[in-house]
């Protein structure tokens, strides 16, 4: 018994897989926080009203404000970031992990169950690249398939009738092309509903069997790769269904292969990280000759991300920057201290990138515009007029083409009489 | 190198420890929905696109003063998602809002009423919490 639970979660399996599965979540990690999460943060603390996922946190914290919950999800992407490029340390994915945790868990305003899945990766990453913390990771998301899958047989999913009543529209052309080869409506409708119970399990058992992938198994191999079809085929499935789940179909199709695929394509992606990790490495050792210029680079790098991160002009992401380069230059200061000049200066450098990528991340995309024109009409709706013209007035400096909010602007100075 | 740690250091002695306990609450926290008594508390429990998640509720907050029950228009003071939330049945959501509710003065005692429709366009059983304001009592469905 105990050789074969060492086996399982201490045998061998090929290092590549935690290497894909870490660096591709944590870089989508960065842009699903500046992109998705951060445009709803207007709605925090409207009304001084919150409800935390524990009432415990209800006790210690404050209201969160829009600049708690952006800054707190910025920070978050930022230490994303900088360890996807940079390389991921214990202390920083720590920091990620409390970080992003605390993002979803201040409020029940966040309720996307994947929030809570990426938590717990994120607390396994700390123990990377041991085996056993990536067999670990497999498992859980074997349990999230498999709970899934039991939701699932519900005489409602089971009928297709839960499908029908969310996806309707979206499954007409499916629809169609069953009519044409004379399968009858509710046939179709039952058919959709089992296949959906049988995905989920198909997935659990190809994640439980997953530690065992690259072992001399040929029944793991061959259920882990029937699972890596289920998985894309039910999460692109997900995605045309528009099924409204923000980035969860995309985490869910890196983790399958990463964890599913066979070692060789899974080593081929791999190999191109590792090389772009030597070509860090050697670039930081040849630049990261002495301690006090490093410092200052430090102090550079610090500067010049808070002036990115002022003309970003969002709440709490200027604090929430300082924060993060500040934590960064502790983190600089220990690795000098230590002699080992080429990992700080790659830290550094990591987190100039992230601020570059933080800026690149809000000024290409609609990011502002959401945060500013939700801000503007719920302060509208509220009567607050003063407010949603300033918050109008900001989303229309940062509207796309044929999205002005000039409309908004002048109704709101018209209602206060301007 | 991963400044980590070495792929081929042996385990540390806690992670086996680390992995049961995990493991435990992988599979404890989920069946806590199965055993709890909240059916519209499907957190942590990846009860993703559930029958009770595709339910439509209408929600109604009705509190009580000198001059009789009047109709709530919630969304004048807390923000729309959290509206959303009490048609979901978010017990701890229409706690909080009956206890602000509450707050306001000669309000006597405050309900939300929810009707909320299955799936399959069958009704499902009302829910309904009232708190009187001034004992602090709240019966919750």
């Amino acid at each position: 018994m105990i050789d074969r639970w060492n086996a399982y979660w201490h045998g061998a399996s090929s290092g590549a897989r935690g290497t894909l599965l870490e660096r591709l979540v944590l870089l989508l990690l960065a842009f699903d926080c500046w992109l998705e999460l951060v445009s709803h943060g207007a709605r925090y603390g409207e009304g001084a009203f919150n409800v935390a996922h524990f009432a415990w946190l209800d006790a210690v914290q404050p209201v969160p404000t829009p600049a708690i919950y952006v800054g707190t999800v910025t920070l978050a992407g930022l230490l994303a970031f900088a360890q996807a490029v940079g390389r991921p340390t214990r202390a920083g994915m720590i920091a990620l992990a409390l970080s992003y945790t605390y993002g979803w868990a201040m409020s029940l305003l966040d309720a996307y169950q994947h929030h809570y899945l990426l938590s717990w990766v994120l607390l396994l990453f700390v123990f990377y690249p041991a085996a056993w913390a990536r067999h670990l990771s497999a498992v859980c998301i074997a349990c999230v398939y498999f709970f899934t899958g039991i939701t699932k047989t519900d005489p409602a999913w089971r009928s297709g009738a839960a499908l029908e009543h969310i996806a309707h529209d979206r499954m007409r052309p499916f629809l169609a092309f069953a009519e044409r080869l004379h399968v009858p409506t509710d046939t179709f409708w039952t058919l959709v509903g089992h296949s959906v119970v049988v995905l989920q399990f198909v997935v659990a058992a190809g994640y439980l069997v997953a530690p065992r992938r690259d072992g001399p198994s040929k029944v793991a191999a061959w259920l882990a790769t029937l699972a890596w079809f289920a998985a894309m085929a039910f999460h692109i499935g997900a995605e045309v269904l528009d099924l409204k789940i923000g980035w969860f179909s995309y985490y869910m199709m890196i983790a399958a292969s990463a964890l599913l695929l066979p070692r060789r394509p899974v080593e081929w992606m791999a190999r191109h990280i590792d090389r772009f990790d030597a070509w860090f490495r050697d670039v930081a050792n040849d630049a990261a000759t002495e301690t006090a210029s490093v410092m200052v680079q430090v102090v550079l790098t610090a500067a010049v991300a808070v002036g990115i991160a002022s003309s970003v002009d969002m709440p709490g992401v200027t604090a929430a920057i300082s924060l993060g380069m500040a934590s960064i230059a502790v983190g600089v200061f220990v690795a000098a201290r230590r002699g080992r000049l080429g990992v700080p200066w790659r830290m550094n450098a990591a987190a100039f990138v992230g601020a570059l990528a933080l800026w690149a991340a809000f000024s290409l995309s609609e990011t502002r515009y959401d945060f500013y024109r939700f801000a503007g009409g719920d302060a509208r709706k509220r009567g607050e007029y003063e407010r949603a013209l300033e918050a109008y007035q900001k989303a229309d400096r940062y509207a796309p083409e044929g999205k002005s909010r000039r409309a908004e602007v002048e109704a709101m100075k018209r209602a206060l009489g301007r | 190198m991963d400044p980590r740690a070495r792929a081929t250091e042996p385990p540390p002695r806690w992670s086996n420890a680390f992995i049961a306990v995990v493991l435990a609450l992988q599979v404890l926290v989920p069946l806590r929905y199965y055993v709890g008594s909240d059916p519209y508390d499907e957190r942590f429990s990846w009860r993703m696109f559930s029958t009770v998640r595709v339910a439509r509720c209408s929600s109604e907050t009705l509190e009580t003063s000198a001059t009789g029950e009047r109709t709530v228009n919630l969304s004048n003071s807390i923000h729309e998602a959290w509206i959303a939330n009490l048609r979901r049945n978010r017990d701890r959501v229409a706690r909080a809002v009956l206890r602000r509710r509450c707050d306001a003065e000669g309000v006597s005692s405050v309900r939300i009423h929810n009707r909320c429709t299955g799936p399959d366009g069958e009704a499902m059983p009302d829910m309904e919490w009232r708190r009187e304001c001034a004992t602090g009592e709240v019966r919750a469905p």
